[in-house]
């Protein structure tokens, strides 16, 4: 598909037009961070602000969401599945961040399929914006399969030409979203470079296996605080804990939410036993899920997409890009 | 919403038939589905989610065959946490939620033929009864059975008064051990490994199968290697934080293997390179 032009002014016209019928998530600046939420208006998307603080994760895999809804009967109560919201544009999301959709994919859609999350995947279009004007702190798309200006997850692409960007249709799905922009031809317009983000080394998941009994993991835990932070802003951690919660108007919902594998009773259980009772257990637990459990159950790829919101969001600088550089140099 | 999909978080609605004293602090719940197209069809081994609506819901292992079961489930639940206090405020009649069943059982196939030695500490028992009684119940199928019950004092046996039955069966025995008498016992006194060493089961032709409290599954796995029993031939079934029982909550792994979907019957050989449990 060749590549067409929308015009700056044209792309928010564009995109509001589509709060017409869809819920459009973007980056935006909110307390001095950038993060993604659903827009009113396209002159809130932040295009300049780089890589957004925290993943569009939230609106797969929501921070807290109701899985049951239990209701009183004349004969007792029904479970309920709750309604699922209406269809969505993930607008300006990055290459990573798309990325990231795909890996938990891979989890989600698997047997038995995850309802919810599929309902708002299914319901999602993805307009990407490439990273010309990255890469940034911490980035290492490149070495988990990712690029600045990967296509392959998206279902539209753009990339920013002089007066506008380029627009890329990657899927039918993108295709039937832009039937409504004002595209224009690319004529001579040069899309600006992607950046080069050299891959680093990653070891081969046996070379993981052959590490679990390190010491290395213990002295990297020395300085890890347990703060989950590495969890929270990562675009693929999915773990999650399901509690019940009853309403003030004896309503009862069933919630599924965030956990943390870095949470001292993450996996402690009823009686207090707990098989990782150290900060070493579970930081390696961490890092063994995303590049040898998850790929060894989910088909190879790494639970990580390189966005390295981690490595600078991490108080201690607890760095996957060393921990894959120490596997890989001790796998040799 | 997709009407193709079926959403695995939902429970059975099921009503409590029976609530019974098994131990001090266990009760056993037996459920029956409202729905009467609900059946659960399951293995020995297998284990479903009960809900306490309003509190939560935890893991537990099916208590009882599928044939034995007649259509309701039981779980046996030892109070010890939220939810379990809330199970343990319930009466007959009370409305409960049932997911599953889920994960593998034991395998029957590799088990039939062979001398099993099945030993069970505390509430762990609860999950290897369906095992017995599906032995049991085909036992021309399997080769001498020895049976270890154990707890930690008299009134934490649990299913006390099968052991007879269990203990009539043909090529069967049944060793019961205390580890601390009370006026009442008149049984064997010690440690679950102190039995197992006294009595020496051969693992000749012999598969060992153990659940019970991860302290005594180490030791136990120990003696069983003192013994001659090869990882191989050692099937435990693990006890882990799980949410989902699907696959995807994503804590209750050992090394790739997931205790929900890929146990929670391992052999020992499966695991032994990840086990952090112990």
């Amino acid at each position: 598909m060749s590549e067409r032009f929308l015009q700056a002014g044209r792309l928010a016209e564009w995109a509001n037009g589509l709060l017409a019928t869809h819920q459009v998530v973007a980056p935006v600046r909110r307390g001095g961070q950038v993060v993604f939420r659903a827009i009113a208006r396209a002159d809130e998307i932040a295009w300049d602000a780089g890589r957004a603080d925290l993943p569009a994760k939230e609106f797969f895999l929501p921070a807290s969401e109701a899985i049951v809804a239990w209701q009183t009967t004349d004969d007792g109560v029904r479970a309920e599945t709750p309604f699922l919201g209406r269809p969505q544009v993930l607008l300006g999301a990055r290459p990573c961040d798309a990325h990231a959709l795909e890996v938990m994919d891979r989890l989600f859609l698997d047997d038995p399929v995850d309802l919810y999350y599929a309902e708002r995947r299914a319901k999602t279009t993805i307009v990407g914006l490439a990273c010309t004007d990255g890469p940034w702190d911490g980035c290492f798309c490149t070495t988990v399969g990712g690029g600045p200006a990967e296509r392959r997850h998206v279902d539209v692409l753009l990339t920013p030409v002089d007066g506008g960007h380029a627009l890329d249709v990657v899927s039918e799905k993108g295709r039937a979203l832009v039937a409504s922009a004002p595209l224009e031809d690319l004529g001579a317009r040069a899309p600006k470079p992607a950046p080069d983000v050299a891959p680093l080394p990653l070891a081969a998941p046996g070379a993981w296996r052959s590490r679990f009994e390190d010491a290395y993991w213990a002295e990297v835990a020395e300085r890890c605080l347990g703060c989950r932070t590495c969890t929270y802003d990562c675009p693929v951690c999915y773990c999650f804990d399901v509690r019940d919660r009853r309403l003030a108007d004896g309503r009862v919902e069933r919630l599924r939410c965030w956990d943390s594998c870095q949470g001292a009773l993450c996996f402690a259980i009823a009686g207090g036993h707990n098989p990782r009772p150290t900060q070493a257990q579970r930081l390696r637990q961490r890092f063994m899920h995303k590049f040898l459990y998850y790929p060894a159950r989910e088909g190879g790829a790494a639970l990580c997409v390189g966005c390295g919101r981690c490595v600078v969001q991490c108080p201690v600088n607890v760095d996957v890009r060393e921990i894959l550089a120490h596997v890989a140099e001790a796998a040799r | 919403m997709s009407a193709t999909l079926d959403n695995a978080f939902l429970p059975h609605l099921a009503r409590l038939t029976e609530v019974r004293d098994l131990a001090t602090g266990i009760k056993l719940f037996r459920c029956q589905p409202l729905e009467s197209h609900v059946r659960f069809r399951y293995a020995p081994g297998q284990f479903g989610f009960l809900s306490a609506i309003g509190v939560g819901e935890a893991p537990f292992g099916m208590a009882v065959s599928e044939s034995r079961g007649g259509g309701q489930v039981e779980f046996a639940v030892q109070r010890i946490g939220t939810v379990t206090d809330a199970l343990h405020e319930m009466q007959t009649g009370d409305l409960v939620g049932v997911r599953g069943p889920m994960g593998r059982g034991f395998p029957l196939e590799e088990l039939r033929g062979k001398r099993i030695v099945i030993l069970g500490g505390g509430i762990g028992l609860a999950p290897l009864r369906p095992l017995v009684q599906e032995i049991l119940d085909h036992r021309d199928d399997y080769g001498e059975l020895t049976i270890f019950c154990a707890g930690r004092s008299p009134d934490l046996l649990v299913f006390r008064e099968e052991y007879e039955e269990w203990a009539a069966a043909p090529r069967t025995v049944v060793h019961v051990t205390v580890d601390k008498a009370d006026g009442s016992w008149a049984g064997r006194v010690g440690l679950i490994t102190q039995a197992l060493a006294e009595i020496s089961p051969s693992p000749e032709g012999a598969v060992a199968v153990t659940c019970g409290p991860p302290i005594m599954i180490k030791f136990v796995l120990k003696e069983l290697e003192r013994l001659g029993f090869a990882p191989g031939q050692v099937v435990t079934t693990l006890e882990a934080k799980m949410k989902c029982g699907l696959g995807k909550c994503g804590r209750c792994n050992v090394g790739d293997q997931y205790v929900c979907t890929d146990g929670p019957v391992f052999r020992y050989d499966q695991i032994q390179r990840f086990l952090e449990a112990f």
